[in-house]
């Protein structure tokens, strides 16, 4: 091995490390501020959800108008549902507020690392905030719902895989809109954009449910959601009809990509300018 | 430098015409993180981060969020920042641009000390005294083009003379051109603007005359003044306005950029 290769390595190495460093310490800033934050960041991820767990899980079956099994149809969904809006909007709003005029970003993108990393590291704190919000769910579906809810958690796996890739889209669909669209639009993107997705989601029926209305089962087909719902049905209540796991992972695969590409382009755009 | 922009960005510090501020930390917290981007150890940031706090007066602010920040005070905290990680190169757009005295004395000496320690400090202004007192170089950009750059005696050198007297008339003065070129000491002269006077726009606009402006650039400033007085006066040009301007930066930069307007 020559000298100059030696170096090369040895460089290569430490140009690692270092970017390792600065990316986790934009990573720790995150996890600062979002401590800070931390009572405000629960009510606006946990409250909503809160409240649909307990009207739906308990109030609904307990007086009977819905069965008991629904419990258990609605958490999966419930958590898809919490995972995607808390993830969108840990990366969006930031995301919006410091693309604003002051331009806050820029404190960021000084760091001696890549400006695709530096958006990277948004959708890798977007991840954690949603992972976050998904796993609490669990623990408030048993205290909230009361006897009878009937999730199956031996497959732990798989279930933490499909939890990435749902946190992931999330993340990368919140770096999408977040450098995509303005503090003016953003009331606008959540009635046009999140509401939609979430009706038609099965995140309160699975997809198996709209059997019944054959266009409207195709099209959803296009609404990630569908795959997150469905996807955290079939590890934890596999009892229910359910899309195969196969194109569950490799629907929320693709979108993982698309978006996370779409985000990058969004961002590097955005940022030099 | 497009090759390798992390490298760049390790080597630069960049100060902003507007402070981008990270507004979800406290001013001490702002330069501790980025002494993490850069891969400072806990005890170094942290004692760099109070060094420059002390330096740059906010240490009585450091755990306030800079929301409530004056602009100086927001200025002073962008650039002990940019000085966190030790940049060869520092860069500051317009650093006292809007600034009180106070704390523009206190930027220039910081800048001269930072520049002391042998870095190199690239700094944009507006103000011909802060590149006079501070910069080693100066180069003047007009329309994004360098016309003109040296050391500020190169430069002030290069005008002729030095001295302007500067002249308004109401009426046409071309005429008087000649002669005021032949007064001993004057280099050069131009006829630099013919537009509404401050006095002809003030009162009604149906007898707008255009004042007409004369720079006499010589070798000497006030001495002029009484032989120019002479010619106009028999010419009849309506002489109305003299004013003497000793050789500065600002006198060289009209004399290369022209009098109009500049975005």
């Amino acid at each position: 091995m020559s000298e100059g290769e030696k170096t090369g390595i040895a460089s290569g190495i430490t140009h690692r490390g270092r970017r390792a460093r600065t990316f986790l310490a934009l990573l720790r800033r995150d996890g600062h501020v979002a401590r800070r934050n931390f009572p405000q960041m629960l009510v606006q991820n946990l409250l909503q959800p809160m409240m649909f767990v307990f009207v739906f899980g308990r109030v609904m079956t307990q007086s009977g108008f819905l069965p008991v099994e629904y419990k258990s149809l609605l958490l999966p969904g419930i958590m898809a549902l919490s995972m995607m809006i808390s993830g969108i909007q840990a990366v969006a709003l930031t995301l919006i507020a410091e693309f604003q005029f002051t331009r806050e970003i820029e404190d960021r993108l000084l760091a001696p690392i890549r400006i695709e990393w530096v958006a990277i590291e948004k959708v890798a704190a977007g991840m954690i905030q949603a992972l976050v919000a998904g796993l609490v769910v669990i623990p408030m579906g048993y205290l909230l719902m009361g006897s009878g809810l009937d999730l199956s958690l031996d497959r732990a796996l798989l279930f933490g895989l499909i939890a990435l890739l749902v946190a992931g889209f999330a993340g990368a669909t919140g770096l999408t809109l977040g450098s995509t669209v303005s503090q003016m639009q953003i009331g606008l993107m959540f009635t046009l954009v999140v509401a939609p997705l979430i009706f038609f989601g099965c995140v309160y029926y699975p997809w198996s449910a709209l059997a019944e209305f054959p266009i409207l089962q195709k099209v959803v087909l296009f609404n990630p959601l569908v795959y997150a719902s469905e996807g955290l049905r079939a590890v934890l209540t596999p009892q229910f009809d359910h899309l195969s796991l196969v194109a569950v992972i490799g629907a929320l695969l693709a979108f993982d990509v698309l978006l996370l590409w779409l985000g990058l382009n969004r961002f590097r755009a955005k940022a030099v300018s | 430098m497009w090759a390798d922009p992390v490298a760049v960005k390790r080597l630069i510090g960049v100060v902003p015409q507007q402070a981008n501020l990270d507004f979800a930390l406290t001013a001490r917290e702002i330069l501790l993180f980025h002494g993490a981007y850069f891969g400072q150890g806990a005890s170094e940031r942290a004692e760099r981060a109070d060094r420059l706090l002390d330096k740059f007066q906010l240490a009585g602010r450091a755990d306030d969020l800079p929301q409530g920040f004056s602009g100086g005070m927001a200025q002073r905290l962008s650039i002990a920042r940019a000085l966190m990680h030790d940049p060869q190169v520092l860069f500051l757009d317009e650093p006292s641009a809007g600034l009180d005295p106070q704390t523009r004395l206190l930027l220039w000496e910081l800048v001269r000390e930072y520049n002391a320690t042998g870095k190199t400090v690239l700094l944009t202004t507006h103000y011909m005294e802060e590149a006079d007192e501070l910069c080693d170089r100066i180069a003047i950009i007009d329309h994004g083009r360098i016309i003109a750059m040296g050391t500020p005696e190169e430069l002030k050198a290069s005008v002729p003379g030095g001295h302007v007297v500067r002249l308004r008339f109401s009426e046409d003065p071309r005429e008087l051109v000649p002669a005021f070129e032949g007064l001993g000491g004057v280099r050069e002269v131009r006829v630099t603007a013919a537009e509404p006077g401050p006095g002809a726009a003030a009162t009604s606009g149906a007898n707008v005359a255009p004042d007409w402006a004369i720079d006499v650039y010589g070798d000497v400033g006030g001495a002029l003044v009484p032989k120019i007085a002479e010619l106009a006066a028999g010419a009849a040009a309506g002489l109305h306005d003299v004013h003497l301007e000793a050789p500065s930066l600002e006198t060289l930069f009209l004399h290369h950029t022209g009098r109009s307007l500049r975005e």
